[in-house]
């Protein structure tokens, strides 16, 4: 039951991550490979934040957003600067110097060593400390993200994005200012990723920089497609799936390095197939194929 | 240790340049930034490692098969995968993600065959060392220097003064009006990914000889390779190659001054700063806006 409720925790976590950064690939057609870089910022500066100044979980959680929020800037100007292939080589940069400040600025971060006994959090009075509490909380932002991306992608804003996703020259002859709806919306992204990294950072009361990799950049952007980008589905189906594939290959008796590699494997060569057979994904209404 | 620096620079910006020469070459080919790339020269990188361990330690059939691995592992992945992309008339980004997954899948399958761990091959051949000067310079690294030479004299010769290079710089410049022509684009990819492949392997082989073995040998040398491809400005094949070895000397000489963790995001900040204020590295012509 314990291992169950592991896993749907897990799977919460993802499905925010994935959630964010479907609003920037599916809805916006910002293809970034920088998103474990806002989930990390979320991550660190929640567990420095309480393991060093004793602050409470949401002082921890605001503070990581914000930082996320000012860092994601850099994601807009990339943007505004580069496009399609070269904006997706940019992020990957951005997300490679994001892991080496993680890793090598080891007077803040302590480097590869990771930051360890993060105490458990405490709400409002609601002390989070059984995994079941830890489930709440975890489900908690999922929906929070889920319901936020759905109220965006539903509204006026959620068009612009759309359009700026189609033709973005054309939406700027409309009269909109393109600049403010990518700064806003990696925004928004990079706010709910952070949100997605404190939950875990608490929840594993240990992390380190392995966890921010360029990998797990690319894990991210293969569930959104995977499910399919620019669908409300699509990255819950994703996530689920990916989170819940490698302990499936343990099950059935595989050691957990080698399920590690198989789950890279199929997701990677699951980006080849959808790519040249069916690039929307699952469930997807945005296809990067044509 | 000014000279040593300098040295162990050119080393490195040397096979950098040639990583970044192939990945280019890819380029200008199949106007793609192709991750598969990676893929192909770790798997040739392997080969070569093997063979040389069951061949008694025979170089030049070890660097032969690795040659051969690259150049099939390369028209295989094109013919199976990006070919029938490019047929359906695939989006670039469509073309970057399936390469991504692609280098994904391989890396960990070999991590899932032969293992994590760095491997070693040939080490006691290949270290014994000469001084120059103040300077130590191992018999690897003057092979390393000297298969560099070789290769891109051949590069710019056959770039530059064949019919090939023509018809390769005409496909680049103008893909329709050079299929008018009646230029096989098809064709030429093949050609130019079997160049780029026995390149890259080149200098896959010779890095693994140094620092051996590991499925992420082929994404390490990726990195600079595509940052030296832009900086360079992507398809300038000379810009490419002077990029290179500026790279190989600024990471020694940032490993020097700081440590060796932040030779990587200085590398890559380098990288970010070019993107954002001119995308089209120093050599490269102005980049159309429907091509950024």
């Amino acid at each position: 039951m314990e291992y169950v409720v592991h896993i749907l925790i897990l799977i919460a976590i993802y499905t925010t991550l994935a959630t964010s950064l479907d609003l920037l690939v599916g809805e916006t057609g910002l293809l970034s490979a920088a998103q474990a870089a806002f989930f990390g910022v979320g991550a660190y500066t929640s567990a420095l934040l309480s393991t060093r100044y004793g602050l409470s979980f949401l002082s921890g959680v605001a503070a990581g957003m914000a930082l996320a929020i000012a860092l994601s800037t850099l994601v807009a100007l990339i943007s505004l600067r580069v496009q399609e292939d070269y904006f997706v080589i940019a992020t990957f940069a951005l997300q490679i110097i994001a892991f080496s400040i993680f890793n090598n600025w080891i007077d803040v971060t302590q480097g590869p060593s990771g930051v360890a006994n993060i105490p458990p959090p405490e709400i409002l009075g609601w002390n989070v400390q059984a995994s079941g509490d830890f489930l709440v909380l975890a489900a908690g932002v999922a929906a929070i993200a889920y319901c936020l991306v759905s109220r965006i992608t539903a509204s006026p804003f959620g068009r612009v994005l759309r359009a700026i996703r189609e033709d973005d020259v054309f939406t700027q002859a409309q009269g909109k200012n393109t600049l403010r709806f990518k700064l806003e919306v990696s925004g928004i992204s990079a706010g709910l990723a952070a949100a997605a990294g404190s939950v875990y950072a608490y929840y594993l009361t240990f992390i380190d920089p392995t966890t921010f990799t360029i990998t797990q950049s690319i894990l991210l952007i293969s569930m959104v497609i995977l499910g399919g980008a620019g669908s409300r589905m699509g990255p819950l189906v994703g996530a689920a799936f990916l989170v819940v594939l490698p302990e499936a290959l343990r099950f059935v008796g595989i050691s957990s390095a080698s399920a590690a590699n198989l789950q890279a494997i199929l997701y990677g060569a699951a980006l080849v197939g959808l790519m040249m057979v069916r690039p929307r994904g699952l469930l997807g209404r945005y296809s990067f194929g044509q | 240790m000014f000279t040593q620096i300098l040295f162990n620079g050119l080393v490195a910006g040397a096979i950098y340049a040639l990583v970044a020469l192939g990945f280019s070459l890819r380029f200008q080919a199949t106007r793609t930034f192709d991750f598969s790339y990676a893929a192909v020269i770790t798997l040739s990188a392997y080969a070569a490692g093997k063979v040389f361990e069951y061949s008694g330690a025979n170089w030049v059939i070890s660097a032969l098969a690795g040659c051969t691995t690259a150049g099939t592992v390369g028209v295989l992945l094109d013919v199976t995968i990006f070919r029938p992309m490019r047929r359906s008339g695939a989006r670039e980004l469509a073309i970057l993600l399936a390469s991504l997954g692609t280098m994904v899948a391989v890396a960990n399958s070999i991590s899932l065959g032969f293992g994590d761990r760095q491997q070693i091959i040939g080490s006691a051949v290949t270290h014994n060392s000469i001084a120059l000067g103040s300077a130590r310079i191992t018999s690897l690294q003057l092979a390393t220097i000297y298969v560099a030479l070789m290769v891109g004299g051949f590069c710019w010769y056959a770039y530059h003064r064949t019919r090939w290079g023509l018809v390769m710089r005409a496909l680049a410049d103008d893909e329709v009006l050079a299929r008018c022509y009646g230029i096989s684009r098809e064709r030429l990819i093949l050609q130019a990914t079997i160049l780029a492949a026995v390149i890259g392997s080149s200098a896959a082989i010779l890095s693994a000889m140094d620092t051996g073995l590991s499925p992420l040998i082929g994404f390490q040398l990726l990195l600079p390779g595509v940052v030296a491809s832009v900086v360079g400005g992507m398809g300038r094949l000379g810009g490419v190659v002077i990029a290179g070895c500026a790279i190989g000397l600024i990471q020694q000489a940032a490993g020097w001054i700081t440590s060796a963790g932040w030779q990587d995001p200085i590398l890559f900040a380098i990288l970010l700063v070019f993107l954002l204020v001119r995308p089209h590295g120093v050599f490269g012509a102005p980049l159309r806006r429907s091509a950024v």
